[in-house]
This record gives C-alpha cells, sequence and structure tokens, in this order.
C-alpha cells in the first residue's frame, strides 16, 4: 500500500492545481459552450429553411440532440497532458523519474484524473441535467439499460482518448517540433472523433475508414448509445470493441514510451 | 499645420520600424524551416477541415435564412482572408501578452521611447499561417463570387475591400481585449481559448443566428462585422445603417480598447512584482 | 547643483494571497482567500549627483529591483516622490525614456535568433539615432568590448557574457545620461564579470554618465562604485563610502577547519571567536590581520586536512550594521 501512496499523493496534487486556477476552469467550459451553439444555430437554420424531414440521415431533434450531448462528452473525455509530458521530456523533468522510485507513466495519469475530477463532477451534473431535458422534450427512449451501458462506455472512451494522447505526447522524444503533433492529433480526434458533428453525415466511404480507427468510439459511439441511435446488440459489440482499441492502444504506447525512453537515455536527459 | 508636419513624421517612424520588425520576422521564420513548413502544413489541416464542412452544408442545397447555399462560399472565403490577417499580425503577439508579463519583457518594453501598445501588439508577424489561409480564401472567395453570379464592378471590388479593412481593424480591437482580460487572471489559458472559439463563430454567415445574438455580435461585442460585412456589400445585402456602422465601428471600437489597454497597463504597473 | 536623481519617502507595497498546505485549504481557498501585504519598498530617500557610480546591496528580496524599476518608470509606487533627470519616472514621458538605460541581468531585449546587429539596428530606429553617430557608437562600444566580429552571430548562439555585452552595448547606442544595471553579472564566469565591471567603470569615467547598479554581490560594487547603498527588508541602512562599508564587512574573516583527529573546542578559542565546533570540524571568525598569522599555527599545531577562508555573508555584514546603529545612514 505504500508504493501506491506516492500515486494517491500524484491525485491530490492534480485535484489541488485544479481547484487552484478555478476561474480557468469556469472558462474553459463556457469556451466549450460556443462551439455547440454555432453548430445549433447552423443546423436549425438548415432544417427550418428545408423542404425535407431528413438531411444525410438524421431528422432535426436526432441532430440537435447529437449535438448537444457529443459536446458535453466531448469535454467529458477530453485530455491536455500532452504539453506537460513534452515539457517533462525537453527540459529533463524525466529525469526526476528515472532516478526515483516512480512510475512516471502511472505518476502522469494519476495526476491527470486528480485534475479531472472537478471537471468531471460538475460536467456530469450538466450532463444529466440535459439528459433529462431533452428526454422529456423529445423521448429519445432512454432505457435503465442504456444509462447503464452509457456509464461503462464512457471511463472507457476516456481511456481511448488518454492513450491516444500519450502516444502522441511521445512524438517529443524525436522532434523538436513536436507541438506540430499535438496539433495535429487534436485536430484529427476533434474531427474524427464526432465531437462537433455527426460524422456519419460526412458520407459512407469515410465511415468505412472511421471503421479501422479508434476515433469514433470516443465521442461518436457513447452520444449514439443515449440518444437512442444504436439498437442494443450493436452496442455489446461497440463495448467490446473499445476495450479491444484500449488494449491496443496501451501496447502501442508502451512501445513508443519503450523507444522513446531508450533514445532520452542514449542522449543523455 | 506643424502638428500635422509632426504627426506625418510619427507615422513615418513607425512605419519604418514596423517594416523592421517584418524583416526581423522573416529572418526568423528562415532560420527554422521545419517550424515554418510544419506550421503552415498544419494551418493547411484546419483549411481542409473548414472546407469539407463548408462544402458539405452547401451541398446540402438550403438556405440559409435568406442566403442561397452558393453564397456560403464567399463567407467562407472572407472568413479565411480574415483569419489569414488574424494569424499573421495579431495572434502570436496577443497570445504572448501574459508571457511577456510573467517572463518580464513587459518591463524592458514599458522603458523604450515607442508606443507600448504597438510594441507589445504588433512585433511579430508570421508568414507560415498567413500564406494558406490568404490563398484558399481567395480562391474560395472567387469561386463563391462567381457561382453566386455577382459582377466584379469597381464599387464592389473596393467596397469589399474598404469592408476588409474596417474587419482587420475590428478584429485587432475585439480580439485583443479578452487577452488583456488576462492580466487580471494570470496564467489562465481559458481565455484564449474562448477567444478562439469565438473566432470560428464566424465560419459560417451570421443570417444562421437569431436576432438577439445578431445584434449583440455587430452593436455590442461586433464579433461578426469582420467577415459578414464584406460578404453581405458584395451581395447587395448591407442595409443603409450597417453600411455606415460598418465605417463607424471599427473607429470606435479601436479608441475603446486602446482606453481599455491603458487602464490595464495602469493597473500592472501599481501591481507586478 | 541639484542631483540628477531625487527620491523622497519612496514606498512600495505588494498585495497578495495566501495559500496554505493541503487538499483542505485548497477546497477553503476556493470560497475565502486571505490577502496579506508585503511592504518591499519602507519609504526610503536619497539623492544621486550627475556621473556617480552608485550601488545597491542587499540581499535577494531586499527592494533593489523594486526600487530601480520605480526609478525607470516601470512600477508606480505606493507613495512618496522621485525625480529623474527632472522628469516623474512613472509618467513615461518619451523624453525621459531617450535619456536612460536599464539592463536587467537575466532578461534580454535581443532578439534571441537574430544577429546582435539586428536587433542593435532596431534600437536605432526606436531611439531616433542619426546614421552617424550610430556607427561611431557602434564601432567604439564593439572595439571596447571586444565583441566585433560577433555582430552577426545569432545571439542564441552566444555565450552569457557576450549576451551581456551585446545588451550593453544595445543599451549605450543612444548615449543615455543614466544607465540602471540590475544584477549585471549574474550568471557569469569570473572573466567575464571582471571585463563588464571595468568596461561599466571606464564608461562611467569616460562619459559621466550615471550609473545606478544594484547587486548581491559584493565585488561588483568594490570595482565599481564608490558609494554604496545598503538595502535591507526594503529599508536603507547605510548610504556612504564603500570603503567604511568595507570597514564593517571586511575586516574579519571566517576560517573553516577540517580535522583528521577530533580536536578540544576549548584549544581553538584563542584564536578568535569560535562559531560552530564538533569533533572534527570548527568555524572560527577572526580579524583580517590575524588571518595568515593564525592560519599557520593552527597548521603547524593541529591535525588540519582541509580549510576554508570565507568573507561574512552579507547578511551578516548587514545585520552588524544595524546593530552599529549610530553609523547608519552616513552621507558622503
Amino acid at each position: 500500500m505504500k508504493k501506491f501512496k506516492k500515486y494517491i499523493k500524484a491525485f491530490e496534487l492534480g485535484l489541488q492545481s485544479s481547484m487552484e486556477y478555478r476561474a480557468n476552469f469556469a472558462l474553459s467550459l463556457i469556451s466549450s459552450i460556443f462551439p455547440m451553439i454555432m453548430q445549433i444555430f447552423l443546423w436549425t437554420a438548415i432544417f427550418f429553411n428545408s423542404k425535407e424531414q431528413e438531411i444525410l440521415g438524421y431528422d432535426y431533434m436526432q441532430m440537435i440532440s447529437y449535438i448537444v450531448i457529443a459536446s458535453i462528452i466531448n469535454k467529458l473525455v477530453s485530455t491536455g497532458f500532452e504539453w506537460d509530458i513534452s515539457e517533462d521530456i525537453k527540459n529533463g523533468g524525466l529525469n526526476k523519474f528515472i532516478t526515483r522510485p516512480v512510475g512516471y507513466f502511472s505518476y502522469r495519469i494519476f495526476s491527470f484524473l486528480g485534475s479531472k475530477v472537478m471537471q468531471l463532477a460538475v460536467v456530469s451534473v450538466i450532463l444529466t441535467i440535459i439528459l433529462t431535458v431533452i428526454n422529456s422534450k423529445f423521448s429519445l427512449g432512454i432505457t435503465p439499460e442504456r444509462i447503464v451501458l452509457f456509464l461503462i462506455s464512457i471511463p472507457l472512451a476516456l481511456l481511448v482518448n488518454t492513450f491516444i494522447c500519450i502516444i502522441s505526447s511521445s512524438a517529443a522524444f524525436w522532434m523538436t517540433e513536436s507541438w506540430a503533433a499535438f496539433i495535429f492529433t487534436n485536430l484529427l480526434v476533434q474531427f474524427a472523433s464526432g465531437g462537433l458533428f455527426p460524422v456519419d453525415i460526412l458520407g459512407k466511404g469515410f465511415m468505412r475508414l472511421l471503421d479501422f480507427l479508434p476515433f469514433k468510439y470516443i465521442v461518436y459511439f457513447p452520444t449514439n448509445i443515449i440518444n437512442g441511435k444504436l439498437p442494443i446488440q450493436e452496442i455489446f459489440m461497440g463495448i467490446i470493441m473499445q476495450c479491444l482499441w484500449i488494449a491496443i492502444m496501451f501496447i502501442l504506447s508502451k512501445i513508443f514510451w519503450k523507444i522513446g525512453m531508450k533514445k532520452y537515455i542514449a542522449v543523455g536527459g | 499645420m506643424e502638428k500635422l508636419k509632426k504627426a506625418l513624421k510619427t507615422l513615418k517612424r513607425y512605419g519604418f520600424i514596423y517594416l523592421i520588425f517584418i524583416k526581423n520576422c522573416l529572418i526568423r521564420q528562415m532560420e527554422y524551416p521545419a517550424n515554418f513548413f510544419l506550421s503552415m502544413l498544419l494551418e493547411c489541416c484546419f483549411l481542409g477541415a473548414k472546407l469539407v464542412y463548408t462544402f458539405l452544408i452547401s451541398n446540402t442545397n438550403v438556405n440559409l435564412n435568406g442566403l442561397p447555399s452558393d453564397s456560403i462560399f464567399i463567407f467562407t472565403g472572407s472568413f479565411l482572408l480574415m483569419t489569414g490577417f488574424y494569424m499573421a499580425f495579431f495572434y502570436f503577439n496577443f497570445s504572448n501578452i501574459k508571457e511577456y508579463v510573467t517572463d518580464g519583457s513587459l518591463d524592458i518594453f514599458i522603458t523604450k521611447p515607442v508606443s507600448l501598445q504597438f510594441m507589445t501588439t504588433l512585433r511579430y508577424v508570421d508568414f507560415s499561417t498567413m500564406i494558406p489561409n490568404f490563398i484558399g480564401g481567395i480562391i474560395i472567395l472567387v469561386v463563391g463570387w462567381q457561382k453566386s453570379g455577382v459582377e466584379v464592378s469597381f464599387v464592389k471590388v473596393a467596397g469589399y475591400i474598404g469592408y476588409l479593412i474596417s474587419g482587420v481593424v475590428i478584429t485587432y480591437s475585439v480580439m485583443l481585449a479578452p487577452q488583456l482580460l488576462n492580466f487580471i487572471i494570470i496564467k489562465g489559458y481559458a481565455l484564449g481559448e474562448i477567444a478562439d472559439a469565438l473566432w470560428d463563430s464566424n465560419s459560417m454567415p451570421m443570417s444562421i443566428y437569431s436576432k438577439p445574438i445578431k445584434i449583440i455580435g455587430t452593436y455590442v461585442f461586433p464579433l461578426f462585422i469582420l467577415s459578414n460585412f464584406s460578404s453581405l456589400f458584395v451581395l447587395d445585402k448591407l442595409g443603409a445603417v450597417n453600411i455606415i456602422w460598418g465605417i463607424a465601428a471599427p473607429v470606435l471600437f479601436f479608441f475603446l480598447v486602446r482606453l481599455l489597454w491603458k487602464n490595464i497597463i495602469k493597473k500592472y504597473s501599481s501591481a507586478s512584482s | 547643483m541639484s542631483a540628477i536623481i531625487e527620491v523622497k519617502d519612496l514606498c512600495k507595497e505588494f498585495s497578495y494571497y495566501e495559500k496554505d498546505v493541503g487538499l483542505k485549504n485548497s477546497v477553503k481557498n476556493l470560497f475565502l482567500r486571505k490577502k496579506l501585504i508585503k511592504k518591499a519598498v519602507k519609504p526610503i530617500s536619497f539623492e544621486i549627483e550627475q556621473g556617480e557610480a552608485v550601488g545597491f546591496l542587499g540581499p535577494n528580496g531586499a527592494g533593489k529591483t523594486t526600487t530601480l524599476k520605480m526609478l525607470s518608470g516601470i512600477l508606480y509606487p505606493t507613495s512618496g516622490t522621485a525625480k529623474v533627470l527632472g522628469y516623474t519616472p512613472w509618467e513615461r514621458k518619451n523624453e525621459f525614456k531617450r535619456q536612460f538605460s536599464i539592463v536587467m541581468g537575466q532578461k534580454n531585449q535581443l532578439w534571441w535568433d537574430l544577429p546582435a546587429n539586428e536587433s542593435l539596428y532596431l534600437n536605432k530606429c526606436i531611439y531616433e539615432i542619426d546614421d552617424k553617430s550610430y556607427n561611431e557608437t557602434l564601432s567604439t562600444l564593439t572595439e571596447l568590448l571586444d565583441v566585433k566580429d560577433l555582430l552577426k552571430v545569432q545571439v542564441r548562439r552566444l555565450s552569457l557574457g557576450e549576451r551581456m555585452k551585446m545588451e550593453l552595448i544595445a543599451s549605450l547606442l543612444h548615449k543615455p545620461k543614466i544607465l540602471f544595471l540590475d544584477e549585471p553579472t549574474i550568471g557569469l564566469d569570473i572573466i567575464s564579470q571582471k571585463k563588464i565591471r571595468d568596461f561599466i567603470s571606464y564608461y562611467n569615467k569616460e562619459h559621466k554618465t550615471t550609473v545606478l547598479l544594484t547587486s548581491h554581490y559584493m565585488a561588483d560594487i568594490e570595482g565599481l562604485c564608490k558609494r554604496t547603498i545598503v538595502i535591507n527588508h526594503g529599508e536603507i541602512v547605510y548610504d556612504g563610502e564603500l570603503s567604511k562599508v568595507n570597514e564593517v564587512f571586511d575586516n574579519k574573516k571566517i576560517i573553516k577547519l577540517q580535522f583528521e583527529s577530533p580536536v578540544e573546542t576549548h584549544l581553538l578559542e584563542s584564536f578568535g571567536k569560535i562559531r560552530e565546533a564538533e569533533d572534527l570540524k570548527a568555524t572560527i571568525e577572526m580579524e583580517k590581520s590575524n588571518v595568515r598569522a593564525n592560519i599557520m599555527e593552527l597548521l603547524g599545531r593541529f591535525p588540519v586536512n582541509d580549510f576554508n577562508i570565507e568573507d561574512i555573508p552579507i547578511e551578516e555584514g548587514i545585520a552588524m550594521l544595524y546593530s552599529k546603529g549610530g553609523k547608519a545612514l552616513e552621507k558622503v
């Protein structure tokens, strides 16, 4: 248990620092609302002015509920520690961990989770309220089993995103311009995860491509559980896929890190 | 007469100093070709994402509250051009301001006999993000111009450029304000996130928004002016009131932001340690 | 003749928030934060004549940099007045800015990725120096500091010492009447430190430029300034000739000894004041004049296997100044 104590401490420190920057936290929540609002207005205008009931496979209620739920989930599963990690790699902060009996990965992840707790708490409350409202207005057909599956899929989605972030952070071992890799990964995830708009409106070809990638399981999949679009069997399949991707990403991240650490130590930190 | 001469002399001097900034920045970017090309490539990716989405929307062939779907391209083009201006001339300066505060560079700027605001907000020029947005923007603009069947007359082009300039001034004023508020909330990157999120709300014509939002976005925090007015003018959809507002607003808000700047610096000088 | 720098009752206070350790306090902080006031500079007054080279000496956090920032117009004081070259610094008039320079040891004004000459040229435009003066001054300064070949080298490739020299040149191009230097030699190797000091000294004598230098290195002040103002906890503790300060600081030395086998403390008492003593270590304070003789005797009588001769740390010296009471605030 003593061994575990230091990770608990890392968790605590993450939590504390997130509370210090509370204005920051509130503002970042607000900033995630704007893109969502724009999307809502856009699609409202499109549907309002169109004679069609269904556009690109969605009717109005479905589109709006997707946008709202997806934005919130996007915030829930967001990461962002690649900058911290690259700082450690660049400035030799990693040395602290090589010379001390502390696993870097675990430290970073616990610290990250600690800082996430407050965000998770607040956003979960918001999500629950929004879902109740939408459910009563648009009758999404939320059943208890969907809720359970949804609650399972969220931490899984977070893990998928976390490991993608870890792999992307390892770019700092090889590139001085690692910022480019981070921003590119962020953009890719934003676009392909379905955080901003439902990715299936991009067409069948694109969807086939996404089937082979982990991204849609980050936002698109959980959202479609709770808004009733996915049938139950497919949800089970999806959760299995999430676990599969977590395993793949975990292994990949370990590999990348091992190679990167070798280089790091060879260069001398 | 004397005052005018003096003003011109100062303008000339600042113009010269600005040219040196540009020269220095160009040399600096050439120093790091990897950085330059990566940054440009990344910007192209952003551009690509925006264009994919724009094509998608316009393919629905729908009318956006009075705007035919073909005209979307004019708006997107204007938006991209504005983004180019913003990224090239202002963005990096504005987001560096909180750095200047924490690392003390601001102190050094204060002691120089040039306008602090000039030095801080215009020092860096970035070419890597400018180029994709300018090129992409102009191409899409031309496409939209043709598709919408707008004629290429002197009035249209001159008016468009005029409102583009007004948009640049508004961009400066409106995007600087949130960063200045960062002075009070040091180490807060979230204000920058809000500013960027707000910026992207211009990627679609403002006709999609409800009336109250349009009013706020045009008259109170005139974000929408920057890419919408130029586009609306070209489509003959800019009302008389707005034609005048498009000229008055940049002047007004520039003065407002100058006032804010002076106040914030005063606060900084009274508080910093 | 009126002084070029006149400071009267200048005072600066900062407010900040206290943060206690622990999770519980973090949560408390979310709702209620305790505001504290720090008195960085308690009211101070002094005058400096043109051409003087004055050192501001004091430990870290004493208020030296804060005072300098107020005199250069960077900070507004909480109360009090100051006149530099007849101007109130924090009004930040351009005519004032053109006549002084401030160089801060750890902050560059030069563009990092460009050769130094580009940054220097930018300064030429900012300070509106004409071509002839610029070329002459640049040539003279680069000769003096021996950096003529380094003008075309990017600043980030220069060593710390070379960078400092370029910073100095950049600050002297417009021939300022006053030069403020904040910890100019910090982080430099000994040779560079001396070169910089010698240069500033030369420049001060040659051009009658008033120099105000802050440092926590005694050597900076010794080589350069006749007069020293010692600041501690925001107050002026001593203002006068350096040599007199030396009397207070330097007539004592500290000897640190290491023994191979235990030495009884009372055997060392005759050599000076025992500060610390264990079996194998001892620290003795003695008069400077006695050091040589004492060391020879100590080495002869005791199993010394290592020793160090040190100055009394500034903080102690200042505390000593405090206790000397009557000697404080002596003006030349």
